[in-house]
């Protein structure tokens, strides 16, 4: 098979990093490629110089045998190269047909041809096999059917090669299902596909070869087929994988928190659970079985309609965030964009931002001190930070997640909520975390360990509590660990149910 | 669905109107309703153009202001006996360079409009003040009053005018693509900019527009009468801002049609009739809009939250 685009040793450097150094990529005609490496090692940067965002500073890129330069993400797209972006580039309140033709719509003198646009989209529909409601607003549509309006855009305006920047982070296992299958009809169609993940299995699902980055420098090209997982991931980190999870050396000792009769809304419904020092509780549970509910009332954001929490033995009452993080609870929530961090701000705001109270004497923020706790901070959790003064924005999303429980740790919090932590990282970030949480687990403290990921619970846990609509309906010690089980208690149909259940 | 604001906007107009005729026999006169449509012909313009601004995500509150401007200078114009057309012109362009200083310093600067029409609100109102002295125009030449006193059908010009202005504007925002860009910034500004969408010049443009469509607003206004008071057009930001978002324009962007702007400008300025008819003081008429606006949002709002609840 012929190449449609070859990149010779591309180079590129920022104020402070060598991002790119000398790497090579191949991409042929109808074949998906994965771009595979730890967050940092060039794939963004890679993935801009090709979309036209970035210029190399040396190396030549030659599409369709022709080397071209691509001055911008306009000119990309008339060279036939698109881009489905990771924060999707859809409008919401436009319906599928306007999403499709925006920026791009035929017709003369400024004037919109509805019914030629309508026409195109059709034939394209039909042609590639996707199915979407074209008068429907996009922000009625599933996350998925969002993800194919792009890809249909991009197939309309005769994309010859499309790149997929984490197109699966947000889609279900069905969704990710439809996008597989639209992209084996791309291929058919003789259309490229570069294809970016942190999700592994995907890579050997869908790709036929994958390029790894390391460092800035190709370290790898090689057909799917040959390569095994481990390979994979040894060369992505540049280490022998020996403990993917570490193993914590302590037990759990006293008790810490005693949730009691949790009831809220329609959504948790009497749930009790104690959790001890030093432990790592697994919660467990599909999407909307409440568990996400719990921590925010653990940590005071939601107020429960029935029940009590008692910490070291003292009932308590946590009216809101300010009084939690006061008794020592810390809850690093799931998005961790949106609820986690200031992204426009540095990394020393920050970590900072929740332990104004132990930083300052007086009204005025001590910026030296609180400079001095951030850098030990970042020295302590290993976060690739140009300086504490970077703003959190420009991190990649391993290391905004540090950010995040740098935060928290240096508050000292007894326990520590995490919901998702590795959600959007890549391996070797999450090892990291993992290193992280038996660590600081290992100092006496409680970890909450929210996750849809059950390996990584099963790998991790001292214990394992499994939800299911708002009720805790199983535990598991270490010792009884079992993937099944705890499958089909999550998602199971159990006599309860069929005799009363619970709504909703 | 795809009928529900605007169906809901006819449905309350007919009540209203129901209900005060009811009340008050001869509210529906033809002289009620001239009355009503004339004072939205006044309106209309401005509602137009402040719809586009919203849907853009920005807020223009200088439209009082500059309308001000724009009708002072041209009475003062007629005056001298300038000819009809070119205090059209004259308008028009004073408007839409009001405007273009607006637009340049929101995109030069990124600031908001919000604020930089803020500013320009109070800037354009005091420069009236001082230009005319807190005198009015009075002693007007007659051809100054035929624009607005010139029948066609029994219905006054400004009526024809404004809405046939708003029934083109209908296709002209589904049909224009710039317009399709104006809804593209609005909803969603990141996506708009990894496509090539300038959202610079749309934020220009658009506020260009409102102030050329204020200074078109400032002579139907205007010609209706002899006297030019300085204070014309005042609050004018604030009743255009309630029939917009009354009209189903979403008061965060990228959604919004002028099919609804038009009916929240009949009904906004039926309710103001309303209220002389049912003896309630016009002191009350402000109040009434700035609840009416929080309502709207309001709903909005729940809307929007059902919406993404109904998705989780």
């Amino acid at each position: 098979m012929e190449n449609i685009l070859e990149l010779f040793q591309i180079s590129k450097s920022f104020p402070g990093v060598q991002a790119l150094k000398d790497v090579d990529f191949f991409l042929k005609k109808g074949e998906v490629h994965a771009l595979v490496g730890e967050n940092g090692a060039g794939k963004s940067t890679l993935v801009k110089i090709i979309m036209g965002v970035h210029q190399p500073d040396s190396g030549k890129i030659v599409l369709e045998g022709k080397e071209v330069k691509i001055l911008d993400p306009n000119h990309a797209r008339s060279l036939g190269i698109s881009a489905i972006h990771q924060e999707l580039a859809v409008f919401p309140d436009l319906t599928v047909l306007e999403n499709l033709f925006i920026g791009w719509q035929p017709g003369k003198f400024g004037f919109v041809d509805w019914k030629s646009m309508r026409e195109m989209a059709e034939t394209k529909m039909k042609e590639v096999g996707i199915n979407l409601p074209l008068d429907e607003e996009v922000g009625n549509l599933s996350t998925a059917q969002q993800e194919l309006v792009q890809i249909l855009r991009a197939l309309l305006q005769n994309s010859k090669i499309i790149i997929m920047d984490e197109p699966t982070a947000s889609l279900t296992a069905d969704e990710t299902k439809i996008l597989f299958s639209t992209i084996r009809k791309l291929k058919s169609h003789g259309v490229s596909v570069i294809y970016i993940s942190h999700r592994l299995e995907e890579v050997f699902e869908i790709a036929d070869n994958v390029t790894i980055l390391r460092d800035g420098v190709k370290v790898l090209d090689k057909a799917v087929k040959d390569i095994t997982p481990s390979e994979l991931i040894e060369n992505m980190i540049g280490r022998k994988l020996e403990t993917y999870y570490p193993t914590k050396k302590t037990k759990p000792g006293n008790v810490m928190l005693e949730v009691k009769g949790i009831t809220f809304n329609r959504v948790l419904k009497d749930v009790s659970f104690k959790a001890y020092e030093g432990e790592i509780l697994g919660i467990s549970g599909l999407l909307g079985s409440g568990r996400s509910t719990l921590a925010k009332i653990i940590f005071g954001i939601l107020r429960p309609d029935n029940g009590s929490i008692y910490l070291e033995g003292r009932e308590v009452k946590i009216t809101d965030p300010m009084k939690a993080s006061m008794l020592g609870i810390a809850y690093i929530p799931e998005d961790r964009h949106r609820q986690g961090l200031i992204l426009p701000e540095t990394v020393r705001f920050n970590i900072s931002l929740p332990n104004l109270p132990v930083i300052p004497r007086k009204v005025l923020v001590d910026i030296a001190r609180e400079k001095e706790l951030s850098q030990e901070m970042v020295k302590r959790l290993d976060i690739r930070t140009p300086s504490v003064e970077f703003l959190t924005m420009n991190l990649s999303g391993g290391n905004q997640q540090r950010v995040v429980l740098a935060k928290w740790i240096l508050r000292n919090s007894k326990i520590l909520i995490m919901d998702e932590p590795t959600h959007g990282i890549d391996v070797g970030a999450k090892n990291a975390i993992y290193h992280l949480m038996v660590n600081l687990a290992e100092q006496g403290r409680t970890i909450i360990f929210i996750s849809s990921e059950l390996p990584e619970l099963l790998g991790m846990c001292d214990r394992i509590l499994v939800m299911r609509k708002g009720e805790i309906v199983g535990v598991f010690n270490r010792e009884e660990f079992s993937e099944d089980k705890i499958l089909t208690l999550a998602a199971g149909f159990t006599e309860e149910e069929a005799v009363g259940g619970a709504g909703g | 669905m795809k009928l529900g604001r605007e169906f809901t906007l006819l449905l309350v107009l007919v009540v209203l109107a129901t209900f005060v005729q009811f009340v008050h026999p001869g509210f529906l006169s033809f002289r009620t309703i001239h009355v009503i449509l004339e004072n939205s012909a006044v309106m209309l313009l401005s509602a137009i153009g402040t719809t586009l601004v919203i849907i853009s995500g920005q807020i223009d509150l200088s439209i009082g202001s500059v309308l001000a401007v724009c009708a002072i200078t041209s009475a003062q114009l007629a005056l001298h006996n300038v000819p009809l057309v070119l205090l059209f012109l004259w308008s028009i362009g004073l408007g839409a360079g009001l405007g273009a200083i607006n637009g340049l310093v929101t995109v030069l600067f990124k600031v908001p409009a919000m604020i930089v029409t803020l500013a320009a609100m109070a800037i354009w109102r005091g420069f009236i003040l001082w230009w005319t002295g807190g005198y009015w125009v009075t002693d007007l030449p007659d051809y100054w009053k035929a624009l607005g006193s010139t029948r066609i059908l029994n219905f006054t010009l400004p009526i024809w005018i404004a809405f046939s202005i708003g029934v083109l504007m209908i296709f002209l925002v589904r049909k224009i693509r710039f317009f399709r860009h104006v809804y593209a910034v609005g909803s969603n500004r990141k996506a708009a900019k990894l496509l090539g969408i300038s959202e610079g010049r749309v934020t220009f443009l658009v506020l260009t527009l409102n102030g050329a469509l204020a200074g078109s607003s400032a002579l139907l206004s205007a010609s209706r009468f002899f006297i030019i008071p300085s204070n014309i057009g005042t609050g004018l930001e604030l009743s255009a801002i309630a029939a917009v978002v009354v009209g189903g324009t979403n008061i965060m962007g990228g959604r919004g049609k002028i099919e609804g702007t038009i009916l929240g400008v009949l009904l906004m300025t039926t309710i103001s009739s309303s209220l002389v008819f049912l003896h309630i003081e016009s002191v009350w008429d402000d109040a009434f809009k700035g609840m009416i606006i929080l309502l709207a949002i309001i709903s909005d709002v729940l809307r929007a939250r059902r919406k993404s609840e109904a998705r989780l």
